[in-house]
């Protein structure tokens, strides 16, 4: 290629990312701001969507946790070839095919109060649907294959034989996770973990479905902005958006500043 | 210890079941829960199947044209490397960080009334916001890293030396690149196009804001769906989920179909020209 071709692609390269990314990201800010700081930060911080960040915030917190206890086993299991290794990953992967919209449905479908398990959880007041544990379920099924996805590269790079001489050495299966496996994973674990947080924060659809958007109930800060944009409260919802998208920015610097960190540890295998 | 890996098993096997399984599974008994004709009969109204049709079609365009230029930004970042090809790498992740709303409303925001971009596009008979070219945008928009992060490693992977060796042979610029590093990348491109086209199938939260969701206009399959769990049809939606999710599946069949057929072809014509060599 000369030289010529390669200043050519790389410009247009350049301007469709800048024309279809930049541009619009730079426009969501511009907009929030457009009134200046004042109706910005009013409509940040009014009682409605200072609700709906907090239940984003605490679904995300819960969908964290609930993934990295299920995630690092699962990713164990599909890098060792364990007997159904391919049936684990399969359905790990199957999310990302699966529509949101879709993801919801399935969930309200097996949970809602119309089905027999919903039923029976209600009985014994436990709401799925239309409540706080729907959408955190909502959330996990879209977010589960990040961890995991990262994770397995890794610990096939690994290897055993560290964790048989700490077997042999007689370190506990516990020990053993604390000083050979944590160590090496880190970088990949906050990665995933890293991308987990922001499809959390992000997840709309799913959510949409499972929860009901319920103001000041069932509320997160995407559902917020929908609403509000649905209402024609352009102010409120480009607001939230800003903050959201500078959110997504941030967490963005993170994960650039995590591959570099985990260098030859990250994505290299 | 040899219980402990039993609970833990089962604990992971229990969650799959619970969060996927029965879930997906509930969805295909509740779509034909009341038999084949009445499955037929809501996957078949005219409004569901423009709503197909269209989805099909608009991801189609999404993922050739996202392709062709996630090829581009890959090469440039792997490759060519210019100034500032950390801040783009950076960039590409972006709207897989923001939030589907986000995007959608971005794009309202920029292509809307009250931008200078939206103003200007309107006097010269542009409309964006609320047609298919706004859908077009959006899904371009939301489904940039898939391709770019599927071809980077193949190009990372690729064997220098056989791209020196048509050099030295005397091939041009462009053929190395059709005979040599194309058909390299050609399990990569075929993954691209896949997650594009799926991804694109099946995205809501950009489209539904964009859209403005006229049926037979500018419905794409999952606004559809979910309008129809709006009006309490579950029956219905679960139908049109169905067919979603085959119509996904089918992709990645026919995808792995064709790379297995251009392999076998390219077999036959290497040992063709081989067979050819030696017989001279």
């Amino acid at each position: 290629m000369s030289k010529v071709w390669t200043v050519v692609g790389t410009s247009i390269a350049y301007v469709w990312l800048l024309l279809l990314v930049g541009v619009p990201f730079a426009a969501v800010l511009v907009g929030a701001l457009a009134g200046g700081w004042g109706p910005f930060w009013q409509s940040v911080t009014s009682q409605e969507a200072l609700f709906a960040l907090r239940m984003t915030g605490e679904i995300t917190g819960v969908t964290l946790l609930v993934n990295l206890v299920l995630g690092l086993p699962m990713a164990f299991w599909i890098a060792r070839r364990a007997p159904g290794w391919r049936m684990v990953q399969w359905l790990v992967e199957l999310p990302l095919s699966v529509s949101p919209v879709v993801a919801g449905l399935a969930l309200i479908v097996v949970y809602g109060p119309n089905a027999f398990i919903g039923a029976f959880l209600l009985h014994i007041h436990v709401k799925v649907a239309f409540a706080f544990p729907g959408m955190v379920l909502a959330t996990i099924f879209v977010t589960l294959p990040f961890i995991v996805h990262e994770t397995v590269p890794a610990i096939r790079a690994i290897g055993d034989t560290q964790e048989q001489a700490a077997y042999v050495l007689g370190a506990s299966p516990w020990r053993t996770l604390w000083r050979v496996w944590l160590p090496q994973l880190k970088w990949s674990i906050l990665y995933g973990l890293a991308l987990t947080t922001a499809r959390s924060l992000g997840e709309f659809g799913a959510v949409l479905v499972v929860s009901g958007s319920i103001v000041m109930v069932t509320e997160t800060a995407t559902l917020f902005v929908y609403q509000a944009s649905v209402n024609n409260e352009m102010q409120a919802a480009y607001a939230v958006s800003a903050l959201l998208a500078l959110a997504s920015f941030a967490l963005i610097l993170l994960l650039q500043f995590l591959k570099r960190a985990g260098g030859r540890n990250l994505r290299d295998h | 210890m040899r219980f402990g890996r039993m609970a833990l098993d089962s604990l992971i096997s229990g969650a799959l079941i619970l969060i996927f399984v029965l879930p997906l599974g509930a969805v295909i008994q509740q779509a034909f829960s009341g038999g084949w004709s009445s499955f037929v009969q809501a996957v078949m109204s005219p409004i569901a199947i423009r709503a197909f049709e269209l989805t099909l079609a608009i991801s189609f365009v999404t993922a050739i044209l996202n392709t062709a230029m996630g090829l581009l930004i890959a090469v440039v970042l792997e490759r060519w490397r210019p100034v500032g090809s950390g801040a783009l790498d950076a960039v590409i992740d972006l709207p897989l960080a923001i939030p589907t709303t986000v995007s959608g409303l971005m794009l309202v925001l920029l292509y809307g009334p009250v931008s200078p971009v939206g103003r200007w596009l309107t006097e010269h008979g542009v409309a964006v916001v609320y047609t298919r070219l706004g859908i077009l945008f959006a899904l371009l928009f939301v489904t940039v890293p898939y391709a770019v992060r599927a071809l980077q490693p193949a190009i990372q992977a690729l064997d220098v030396r056989q791209e020196e060796a048509a050099w030295v042979l005397g091939a041009s610029g462009r053929r190395v690149w059709l005979k040599v590093i194309v058909p390299a990348l050609r399990h990569a491109l075929g993954s691209a196009l896949i997650l594009t086209f799926t991804r694109a199938m099946i995205e809501f939260g950009s489209v539904v804001i964009v859209s403005g969701n006229k049926p037979m206009q500018t419905e794409v399959a999952s606004v559809y769906i979910y309008g129809l769990l709006e009006n309490y049809d579950q029956r219905g939606a679960a139908a049109a989920a169905v067919i979603l999710m085959f119509l996904c599946a089918l992709a990645f069949v026919l995808e792995a179909r064709l790379l297995a057929l251009l392999g076998r072809r390219r077999a036959v014509r290497w040992a063709a020209a081989e067979g050819g060599t030696r017989h001279v």
